[in-house]
């Protein structure tokens, strides 16, 4: 039978090159909320709290302790035993206890370094062909944003190899893996690859590089590729590193080099009540007296007339004489016309998002 | 199996047998942008990029290998070290003295073709052409380079062949037929899949009607662990693009299949409703059960006939079983979309008058030439009573209800033509608290009308209604810029996250 993918790895690494494990996590509870879905809250869980939308907290539970919220103190023991997803009543509102992904782990995180978000973090995921059972190596580690997320998507069987070249940053992410119950699955190394290299060799079907300069990095990253080959990761924010890193993947012989951008846009869903104009009685040939109108009224009107062209052509039946003759409002799908409004629901655009983040340029090793 | 270690003597030592290329896989075929899924079978021509050639030459080889085509074989190209930097040293300052005539290139379309004819290597069709321009050496050494690669396109017939996967088969379908894909984009099923939190140990319910490329791509993520429900169309889920993943049995085993038509009485579905039309289907091909390991074997052509005689039925069903009719109205009022049963069957002719000429032949030859991994069980199956397969299926769908009955889905996914809302609101209550859901579809409407449905009926938090937007870049030596042509929308998400159902201000 075909073997799918490579269930057993087991790292083949010399472990003294890695950073041993000097802090012992002495009586903390370490929680499994990360590693598995689960019903209860436990204590030592990491829960996320939900008040609203974008108004999330990450909190690790523990008995004795209250949390602050904006609806007031919520005490760590009533949540503990809770069903996940319950809803919990404070003094002065309400607010959901969620469990942690790794999308949500991204949104509430405490940030140590820039992070990559969830849009790019999901393209790095499917264009690196992550499954259960891949090997990935990681530079930087930064906040553990993507190694939340790449250690969701190789589990159980798979192994995240994630390096960072500041100490502190390094154990704190050590630290924060251990209390998610992930440890089985990632190796934390502190290391500045660009000098060292990675010191790992043909174990990796993938690489990302998150780093300043990251072609000093490659060669060591293809050295660490599997025989079979592999896919590579390159995430910079600006186009001359871009530049530089696609001309030192194509040197070392990486193929299939591509470099792309990618945006969330986010629709606020609205109810929109847009005025109709009264252009007084028809038959009256004064044209001069509508060209006048030269204040916002004016381009209210074409908006309006256009949707209600929309309106006619989406309708069988004529708008404009139901209009006249003051009959109820017709519905249809695009939205609800009154005699003097027009009501329509309808998915608005931000007036400012996030217009860049980073270049992602993937690129292929093929068996040589 | 035996056959791995015969072919090719340059196999490294170090490779397994599941990164070698075998007879009965499904590969991928790519040349840039082109991506083609084929079976790998002996002696069988395949259509593309204007050629015929068989498969053969490839079978021993690793996966990740570029072969040329040459003389209707597939033969494998020897990589250079550095292999694009040309010895483009020479060129004109700029175009002011080019004239667009066609007496440019002294060869005639009828040399290239003799050339070709005469099994004369692409590279080598290249340098003649280089040789047979008079403009060429006047062009900038940019305009050279970039000639250069356009006849590489059109001339090359170099192919690397890869395992099939769900960025490819993605990419694959996107560009070929995006319209049985609902228009997903790669990066909008990436999005599907990070938010849905698709991951190992969980049970995802996926509604699809995306010729099965999200199930794949679900599958692909559980990698054997966990289970998936597949909620389809018709009597037996049709899902080529997840047989185009050549799943073992072991991950196939993880799928469980559930009709839409049954949705609405899974809570008392004791009756087996399917007799009658167990019954009717047992003149088409349709009553072939799929058994998840069954189905992986065979070809993609060979599937895509079948889908029309089972949605067929699906119809008669309508006028049968009452309750099956609300499904069937549920289909997107768009002119690709009338009708689930006519769109299903125009999608089919869509594939067969896509396939290149050699398609029917090619089945001909797989008639004779049956696959070899499953062969024999296929046939026995093939064999096997009517009846037991309609009961064997009923069996499946009991058991996919039993594990909806749990009312413990840890994600539910909806990439359907279909309505969402009316779907949504019927599996929203087998799905755990705190789970993600995610609706894609083409419109944005009706992903806004099932925010609007789904916000009116509670029980969620954390909604979000995007859109992803995705370019990529042309990255070169002084010539970087945005890639010309991009795809100007990739469908829509709505995403939110499950809480406790006694919360629910109904």
């Amino acid at each position: 039978m075909v073997c799918y993918q490579n269930y057993f790895y087991l790292p083949s690494y010399n472990s003294s090159i890695f950073h041993t494990c000097s802090f012992i996590l002495n009586s903390k509870a370490i929680n499994m909320s990360f590693a598995r879905y689960k019903k209860k809250i436990e204590e030592g869980d990491t829960i996320i709290l939900y008040l609203g939308y974008e108004n999330m907290h990450a909190v690790t539970m523990k008995r004795g302790q209250t949390f602050q919220t904006k609806y007031g103190a919520m005490r760590h023991a009533d949540v503990i035993g809770m069903d996940y997803g319950s809803k919990v009543q404070c003094p002065k509102g309400y607010l959901y206890v969620l469990q942690p992904t790794p999308d949500l782990w991204t949104q509430n995180l405490p940030h140590r370094t820039q992070i990559l978000y969830a849009t790019d973090i999901s393209i790095v995921t499917m264009q690196l062909d992550l499954k259960p059972g891949s090997v990935v190596v990681e530079s930087g580690t930064g906040s553990g944003s993507l190694s939340h997320s790449i250690i969701r998507t190789i589990a159980p069987t798979g192994h995240l190899h994630t390096f960072e070249f500041h100490q502190q940053r390094a154990e704190k992410a050590r630290e924060e893996f251990w209390e998610h119950g992930l440890k089985e699955y990632v190796t934390v190394a502190h290391r500045d690859v660009c000098q060292d290299g990675f010191d790992l060799e043909n174990i990796a079907d993938a690489v990302f590089l998150d780093l300043p300069r990251p072609w000093e990095a490659m060669s060591s990253a293809k050295t660490a590729m599997k025989v079979t080959g592999g896919r590579l990761c390159s995430f910079s924010p600006c186009i001359e590193q871009v530049q530089r890193s696609c001309e030192y993947l194509r040197d070392l012989g990486f193929e299939e080099v591509t470099t792309m951008e990618c945006l969330l846009r986010n629709f606020d869903v609205r109810t929109v009540n847009l005025p109709i104009v009264d252009m007084g009685p028809t038959g009256h040939p004064s044209k001069e007296d509508t060209s006048q109108n030269t204040d916002l009224k004016q381009e209210v009107t074409e908006q309006t007339t256009s949707q209600v062209k929309k309106l006619k052509s989406g309708n069988r039946d004529s708008t404009s004489q139901r209009e006249l003759k003051n009959v109820p409002p017709c519905f249809d799908l695009i939205g609800k016309k009154e005699s003097e409004s027009f009501f329509f629901k309808t998915g608005i655009t931000p007036t400012n998002m996030p217009g860049h983040t980073g270049f992602l340029t993937f690129a292929t090793l093929y068996p040589s | 199996m035996a056959s791995d270690t015969s072919a090719a003597g340059s196999i490294p030592d170090n490779l397994s047998t599941q990164h070698i290329i075998k007879e009965g896989d499904q590969v991928i075929l790519k040349k840039g942008k082109n991506i083609k899924v084929f079976q790998i079978k002996k002696r069988r021509q395949v259509w593309l990029e204007k050629a015929k050639f068989t498969l053969d030459g490839t079978i021993g080889h690793p996966y990740g290998t570029t072969f040329e085509v040459k003389n209707g074989k597939m033969i494998k190209v020897e990589k250079s070290i550095l292999p694009e930097k040309e010895a483009l040293a020479e060129g004109g300052k700029d175009n002011r003295d080019l004239l667009d005539q066609d007496s440019n290139q002294k060869l005639t379309r009828d040399d290239i073709e003799k050339m070709k004819k005469d099994g004369i290597k692409g590279k080598e069709i290249i340098d003649q052409l280089i040789e047979n321009s008079s403009t060429f050496q006047s062009k900038t050494v940019f305009a050279q380079a970039k000639w250069i690669k356009k006849k590489k396109i059109k001339h090359l017939l170099e192919f690397t062949i890869l395992k099939p996967s769900a960025r490819l088969l993605c990419e694959m379908h996107h560009t070929k037929n995006p319209s049985r894909i609902c228009f997903m984009r790669v990066d909008s099923l990436a999005q599907i899949l990070s938010r849905g939190n698709v991951r190992a140990h969980s049970t995802v319910a996926v509604v699809d009607t995306c010729m099965g490329l999200v199930v794949g791509a679900v599958m692909e993520r559980l990698g054997g662990f966990g289970k998936v429900i597949h909620f389809h169309q018709g009597i037996t889920p049709v899902r080529p693009a997840m047989d185009s993943f050549d799943f073992p049995a072991e991950i196939l085993n993880n799928l469980y299949s559930y009709p839409l038509d049954r949705v609405n009485s899974i809570e008392s579905d004791q009756t087996k409703p399917d007799i009658s039309s167990g019954t009717k289907s047992s003149n088409g091909a349709a009553c072939v059960e799929k058994s998840p390991g069954e189905i992986s074997s065979q070809s993609f052509t060979e599937k895509l006939e079948d889908v029309s005689t089972p949605s067929q039925e699906t119809g008669e069903d309508t006028s049968a079983q009452g309750d099956t009719a609300k499904s069937v109205d549920m289909s997107t009022p768009s002119q690709e979309t009338t009708s689930n049963v006519e769109n299903t069957e125009d999608g089919a002719d869509d594939i067969n008058s896509q396939e290149i000429p050699g398609c029917s032949e090619n089945m001909e030859i797989e008639e004779e030439d049956k696959p070899v991994k499953t062969d024999m069980e296929q046939r026995k199956r093939k064999g096997i009573d009517r009846e037991t397969n309609r009961q064997l299926r009923e069996q499946k769908i009991q058991e996919a209800r039993d594990v909806i009955l749990e009312k413990n889905i840890d994600c539910l996914i909806v990439a359907c033509k279909f309505h969402p809302t009316p779907i949504v609101l019927a599996l929203l209550k087998y799905v755990a608290p705190s789970r993600p859901i995610v609706v894609f579809g083409q419109y944005k409407e009706p992903i806004l009308d099932c925010y609007e449905y789904l916000r009116k009926d509670g029980g969620m938090v954390n909604y979000r209604v995007s859109e992803a937007w995705l370019r990529e870049y042309q990255v070169m030596e002084m010539r970087t810029h945005p890639v010309i042509s991009m795809s100007g929308g990739g469908g829509y998400l709505l995403t939110a996250t499950t809480v406790a159902k006694s919360d629910t201000p109904k």
